[in-house]
């Protein structure tokens, strides 16, 4: 995937430390926070979500939960927001795959 | 759908009552290596348990062998699963580096898929049918016809699209209810945001995110 070339893997990578800084500030999971990130988001935008997340290990199911619970405050989602802005590359080569690539 | 849990459902539509986080099945069943059923059942009961019951796969995934898996914990807790499945990825997934992999949408395939899907999940019904990827050679409103008339059989109860454009959603929605749109949506994915998931909370359609 593009987003993982040389170069936008950097930037991406940062991106991961913000989310793990807010998760150390919330005293959650990375994964927590990206997923409440996504619950916030689809509020904003106004429509519901339903993440469906896989893993083969159950603990992370539980983790994952633990997700619903984990609240962010204005400036915790600016910080996220501005980071997320940064995220370049696309998801996938063949861009014909996904929506973004019929826009 | 109800069940004795703590994890706060989720309405898609009108109908569709879901948990408000579900297990993608994917990872269960991967394309290399070899799958370990007994481990993966295990955490497939186990979301269950916790009342993360809206479980999502597709034909495609493990070459059918993830729909297979999923009938073992179908075969004593169909009612309490809110099942998903998708159609529409035709070929080889082991191929897909090849560029292998191509969208299929024409009403024949539609109608050949769900059965062969039923008959792995060794279920009557999917609650929740997917178009997985656009077939742009064929009109969307074909695929979305045919997919229609499989809820009018029974054989489905509700109708999702997958990675469609917001342009794909509105004629999709002028030819049947759409119940859900799913998409890669996270911090590092944000292109949805664009069109997509505006045209989505216009037409009152839920995102489903992976």
């Amino acid at each position: 995937m593009p987003r993982f070339s040389e170069g936008a893997l950097d930037t991406n990578l940062a991106v991961v430390e913000v989310v793990k800084s807010v998760a150390e500030l919330q005293g959650s999971t990375a994964a927590q926070v990206a997923l409440a990130w996504l619950r916030y988001r689809a509020d904003a935008l106004g429509v519901a979500s339903v993440p469906i997340p896989g893993t083969r290990r159950a603990n992370r199911v539980e983790e994952n939960l633990g997700s619903l619970t984990v609240n962010l405050t204005p400036a915790q989602l600016d910080t996220l927001d501005t980071a997320a802005a940064s995220v370049s590359g696309h998801r996938f080569a063949d861009l014909s795959w996904v929506s973004a690539g019929r826009e | 759908m109800t069940s004795a849990n703590s994890v706060p459902a989720v309405k898609l539509g009108d109908e569709l009552s879901v948990s408000g986080i579900g297990f993608g099945a994917m990872a269960l069943t991967p394309v290399y290596g070899e799958v370990d059923d007994t481990e993966s059942l295990a955490t497939l009961h186990f979301c269950v348990d916790l009342g993360v019951t809206f479980i999502d796969t597709a034909n495609v995934y493990g070459g059918g062998a993830n729909e297979k898996l999923i009938s073992k914990l179908l075969t004593d807790r169909r009612d309490e699963v809110t099942l998903a499945t998708k159609f529409g990825i035709a070929g080889n997934p082991a191929d897909r580096a090849a560029g292998e992999l191509t969208a299929r949408g024409d009403a024949a395939y539609v109608r050949a898929c769900i059965d062969e899907s039923l008959q792995r999940l060794q279920t009557d019904v999917v609650d929740l049918y997917y178009m997985h990827r656009r077939d742009v050679s064929v009109p969307i409103e074909e695929t979305v016809g045919a997919m229609a008339e499989l809820v009018a059989a029974g054989k489905v109860r509700h109708l999702g699209l997958s990675e469609v454009t917001a342009d794909e959603l509105r004629a999709a929605v002028a030819v049947h209810l759409i119940a859900a749109v799913q998409s890669e949506w996270s911090i590092w994915s944000r292109d949805v945001e664009r069109n997509v998931v505006p045209a989505a909370a216009e037409t009152r359609r839920w995102a489903v995110a992976f």
